[in-house]
């Protein structure tokens, strides 16, 4: 019997960072999507590497408030792209950015970003799901 | 999203190899049922047998995942190797999930160590335990772990269906969990070789304790093994050497009174029997789905108005011969 | 409350107006709208009379400035004492962090006794306990807020300012007590102060567990962290604040207003019986909690829950814990936060009109002080010209207005003192629901209060959503999708490479040994805190001091701690 494939989505923040109301909300929606969600914090980013790997998730989705952003990002691409990872894995960051900071995440390799007053999380939902 | 292709045989030769990613890659397709599934566990077997099954399993809120990753953090440092397998539950309505127990286990087993853990989604399968978990646990047994962790959620079914699964079953309890008295009556503590009662600092722990005891003294036994009762306070690390010291008893009591076999057989025996039950199942999925045979039948029961019971009867005895030839004819 | 005639006449005009309607053609009457129900659940009448209070107490709504404190704590208030301005701010470097100060002061801005704020944010390792040259602070050291590890980071903010004119609160969360310690080694051995002449505000928010999943430390060893913060403060610095009643962290996670105050009214209650258990006196140490709570744009339903809030206080302490000092009894709200979480990024400047309206209920309700957020909040960290904002808000309500003229000016408002009744009702009854599922602790432990805050943001997330709740130019009366900000503010990078050499350079330049003895002594008081526990209580801190002065950094303190005392743990 062939089981329909699930989506697997690693949603993480870092574990410092207290602003996770709308990220826990996120799991939630992608939950209801049918979705299988692994929730984690990280206190460094070479653990988003390893939960990624060794959950062998589809979608990265990674939210920052206030810290952390463009450091924890770029090293998240570099450990991915060593990994060999980078292509099977696709990369969505959220949060308090600028847009020439989006420019720099786009050019390093993230897939998608999303960031204030930017459309709403069905949005993001939308976005993990395709 | 998915790029890599590879074969099962690649994957396998990769696994064996220590690769994390290709374990993680073999468990997506033996949990998700794929296809591939008889390939994969037909090159995984001859490498497999080695790793010992702990089922943990208790109550939500009695703090079995902080436990479990204390526990693999000491194995860690004894120079184990360890991985984990926390499964928890999934909607009943989306299939999705919210696998959140990694989250308890991070800390200990951080990016430095060489714990693996992986989440699963109960799919909805009675008792909890996803149906590929026996799999997953084989998948890690070739990837040369030499302990596999299984912690279920832990409702009722769930309980008795890691016990098939596990080689050492460890109960996971804890003070204020509400009537106590009700988890002895629900017989949760029969099917543990080891009780722990977790969060032993709280109020009321000692009396729990003595009770707990008490009961451990009566309850049913399966063999000579008297099940033991350990105190642990997870989140400070206190009680996991004397936990660990216990399984080992209890590992080193199955081996040397054959249990250890037994108990073994008899997950062969689910097994087989899963594996026999999926094929059969497939081969009438598409018998139904395709055979003229089939097709012809349900006509004659719906236009020559034949008996749908003596037809099934017939049906079976064409769908048997299918069989034979391998899904032919 | 009222005489019969009173009453008589309200009845009588009720039912003319029910007469009228029913004399009209069905066809005529509107049918009624429906009835309003406010964040925390309670259902709103089209309009309030006498009858709504009539079986009121007087004695509960009183006057200001007498128990139980309903109208305020001051017969006098914002006519000789002007609402506090109590902002925080902390950035990257010192340097900058004391530039915003005296950019905060030349506008005018200032708290109680013409003492000046410094509410100071520290960076997030620094809240975690980690000194910026620990792993897990790569990438984050200076960023929203200051790092602050050891005596030369308390140098290079406080030299050259007069201390004892500061009314000083070191937002440190886990890393209250490593991080106050090192304080008073700066007073005592950098300056050559007394303790007893600071003003401090140490941050007791051991709490945060119940609405950020991850803590420092688990549930209980939490309220004895508290208790030696507490008990420290009132033996050696007597003019310091050292209990917090946190709502408005409460409020930014979910919690409608009602379950804010309950939680938060709870979590007093523990600690206060904590501290009771190493003997310190009830009157003392209520006296020293300050409220914090959150403010959003729900007028009235806010000064009723701030007005509620004060009430019931008084009667707690009054009544379960025998409080006597009008010192205790006065909930003294200092620090009221306008709701972060209620900005909205899109036509950003709509934030001033939000933070106006909460600034103002803070003042219908007399509280004492305020942190009015800068509208620039929902995007980035405050910039210059967002402040300045802030600042004005304050003065333009206080010097240019009518607001200050009339303490507690909604006093015997049907509809404020219903609302303030109906409010206090609502907060006890989410009480007594801990209550009867076996009390405060064990609903934190076991994640319940987790997941009551949690379903309600939620809820609250889903009505933005779907447009139930109207936010104005996001959900509705949109008009174009807005611009991201071009910029945000980000610290300078090469902030974090100085924090790391400065902090690695402050460890080589002291008396290995004696930092060692001293660490081992913060060891020892920690095991006694956790094993012998009340009585070692007080045991800890003054370890801690000691440390600090031998030379002992916050994160090298913290971790002494924790491994001994135990990690937080995930309740989500």
């Amino acid at each position: 019997m062939e089981t329909k494939t699930k989506k697997r989505v690693l949603v993480t923040k870092s574990d410092q960072d207290a602003h996770e109301v709308s990220v826990r909300y996120l799991t939630q929606l992608l939950r209801d999507k049918g979705m299988e969600v692994i929730f984690t914090r990280y206190a460094i980013i070479d653990e988003v590497v390893k939960t990624a790997m060794e959950e062998d998730v589809d979608v990265i989705a990674m939210s920052f408030y206030s810290s952390g952003l463009m450091y924890d990002t770029t090293r998240l691409m570099e450990l991915l792209k060593e990994q060999g990872l980078k292509d099977d894995i696709k990369v969505i960051i959220g949060g308090t950015i600028s847009d020439q900071e989006k420019k720099e995440l786009l050019q390093m390799g993230v897939d998608d970003v999303f960031m204030p007053g930017m459309g709403t999380l069905l949005d993001v939902v939308e976005c993990v799901n395709c | 999203m998915k790029s890599e292709q590879k074969s099962s045989a690649d994957l396998v030769k990769e696994l064996l190899g220590g690769s994390v990613r290709a374990a993680a890659r073999l468990i997506t397709l033996v949990e998700q049922n794929d296809s591939k599934v008889p390939e994969i566990m037909r090159q995984i077997y001859p490498h497999s047998g080695n790793a010992y099954v702990i089922g943990f399993t208790g109550a939500p809120g009695a703090g079995k995942s902080t436990l479990v990753g204390k526990l693999a953090k000491l194995l860690d440092q004894k120079g184990k190797k360890v991985a984990i397998i926390a499964v928890d539950p999934s909607s009943p309505f989306t299939g999705g999930a919210l696998l959140g127990d990694r989250i308890r286990m991070m800390e200990d087993v951080g990016v430095k160590k060489n714990v693996f853990i992986r989440s699963l989604g109960s799919r909805g399968e009675m008792g909890g335990l996803s149906e590929a978990t026996y799999r997953v646990a084989n998948v890690l047994d070739a990837f040369g772990k030499e302990y596999i962790f299984v912690e279920t959620v832990g409702t009722g079914q769930a309980e008795v269906e890691v016990t098939k699964l596990a080689d050492s079953v460890v109960v996971v309890l804890s003070p204020g969990m509400g009537d106590e008295i009700q988890t002895l009556k629900a017989g949760t503590m029969e099917i543990g070789d080891i009780v722990v009662l977790n969060k032993a600092d709280q109020n009321g722990a000692d009396a729990i304790a003595s009770s707990l005891q008490t009961a451990l003294h009566w309850a049913v036994k399966h063999d000579t093994w008297t099940p033991t009762l350990v105190k642990t306070i997870a989140l400070k690390e206190e009680g996991i050497e004397e936990l660990w010291e216990k399984i080992e008893l209890h590992k080193d009591h199955l081996v040397n009174s054959g249990q250890l076999r037994i108990r073994r057989e008899k997950r062969i025996r689910i097994e087989i029997c899963k594996l026999m039950k999926d094929k059969i199942l497939r081969y009438l999925n598409k018998f139904t789905g395709e055979s003229p045979v089939f097709e012809q039948g349900i006509k004659e029961i719906s236009i020559e108005n034949k008996n749908p019971c003596q037809q099934s009867e017939v049906l079976l005895e064409s769908f048997l011969s299918y069989l034979k030839q391998g899904g032919q004819g | 409350m009222f005489n019969d005639d009173t009453l008589k006449k309200k009845q009588l005009l009720d039912e003319q107006l029910m007469a009228a309607m029913a004399a009209m053609p069905a066809e005529a009457v509107p049918p009624p709208p429906p009835p309003a129900t406010n964040w925390s659940g309670i259902s709103l009448k089209h309009s309030y009379g006498p009858d709504d209070i009539k079986d009121m107490d007087f004695q509960d709504i009183g006057i200001p400035g007498n128990y139980p404190f309903t109208r305020g704590n001051y017969p006098f208030h914002y006519q000789v004492e002007p609402m506090l301005m109590n902002q925080g701010y902390g950035f990257a470097t010192t340097e900058e962090t004391r530039q915003r100060r005296q950019f905060l002061q030349d506008l005018g801005s200032r708290s109680q006794g013409g003492l000046v704020t410094a509410v100071m944010t520290l960076d997030l390792p620094t809240q975690r306990g980690l000194d910026p040259d620990h792993p897990a602070a790569a990438g984050k050291v200076g960023e929203c807020g200051c790092s602050f590890s050891t005596l030369d980071d308390f140098s290079e903010y406080f030299d050259g300012l007069d201390i004892t004119k500061l009314f000083t609160a070191l937002l440190a969360i886990d890393n209250a007590l490593p991080i106050n310690a090192l304080f008073a080694a700066y007073i005592l051995d950098r300056r050559k102060e007394n303790l007893a002449d600071m003003w401090n505000l140490p941050c007791n928010l051991f709490h945060h567990q119940q609405f950020w999943d991850a803590a420092g430390y688990p549930p209980k060893t939490a309220l004895k962290m508290s208790t030696e913060l507490i008990k420290w403060h009132i033996d050696n610095m007597p003019l310091a604040c050292p209990g917090a009643f946190d709502g408005y962290n409460l409020g930014e996670s979910g919690a409608p207003p009602a379950m804010e105050v309950a939680f938060a009214l709870a979590h007093t209650i523990a600690a206060v019986e904590e501290c009771q258990k190493v003997g310190l006196d009830p009157n003392i140490v209520v006296a020293k909690y300050l409220g914090h709570p959150h403010v959003t744009q729900n007028f009235f339903e806010e000064v009723a829950k701030l007005r509620a809030t004060r009430r019931l206080w008084a009667k707690t302490f009054a009544q379960r814990f025998g409080c006597t000092s009008p010192d205790a009894l006065r909930h003294k709200i200092v620090i009221a936060q306008t709701a972060g979480t209620e900005l909205t990024a899109q036509e950003i400047h709509n934030n001033i009109i939000r933070t106006t309206i909460m600034a103002m209920a803070g003042m219908m309700a007399d509280l004492e002080g305020m942190w009015v957020v800068s509208y620039d909040e929902a995007i980035s960290i405050p910039t210059e010209e967002a402040v300045k904002v802030c600042v004005r808000t304050y003065q333009i309500l206080q010097e240019e207005t009518d607001l200050p003229h009339v303490t507690d000016p909604l006093g015997g408002s049907y509809y404020v003192e219903w609302l303030t009744n109906q409010m206090e009702q609502e907060i006890v009854k989410i009480m007594n629901q801990m209550d009867e599922l076996g009390g405060y602790l064990k609903c934190w432990e076991s994640g319940w209060i987790r997941g009551q805050i949690e379903a309600e943001a939620a809820k609250r997330f889903t009505k933005i959503q779907t447009g139930e709740s109207v936010k104005v130019g996001v959900n509705k009366y949109r008009v174009e999708e807005i611009a991201p900000p071009a910029e945000i503010y980000r610290r300078p990078i090469e902030i974090e490479q100085k924090a790391i050499e400065r902090v690695k350079k402050y460890k080589e330049n002291r008396d290995h040994e004696k930092v060692k003895a001293a660490l081992e002594n913060v060891k020892l008081a920690a095991i006694k805190v956790d094993k012998e526990w009340p009585s070692s209580g007080g045991v800890l801190m003054p370890a801690l001091v000691e440390a600090a002065r031998a030379g002992a950094t916050a994160g090298e303190m913290s971790k002494v701690m924790q491994e001994n005392l135990g990690y937080g743990y995930f309740s989500g």
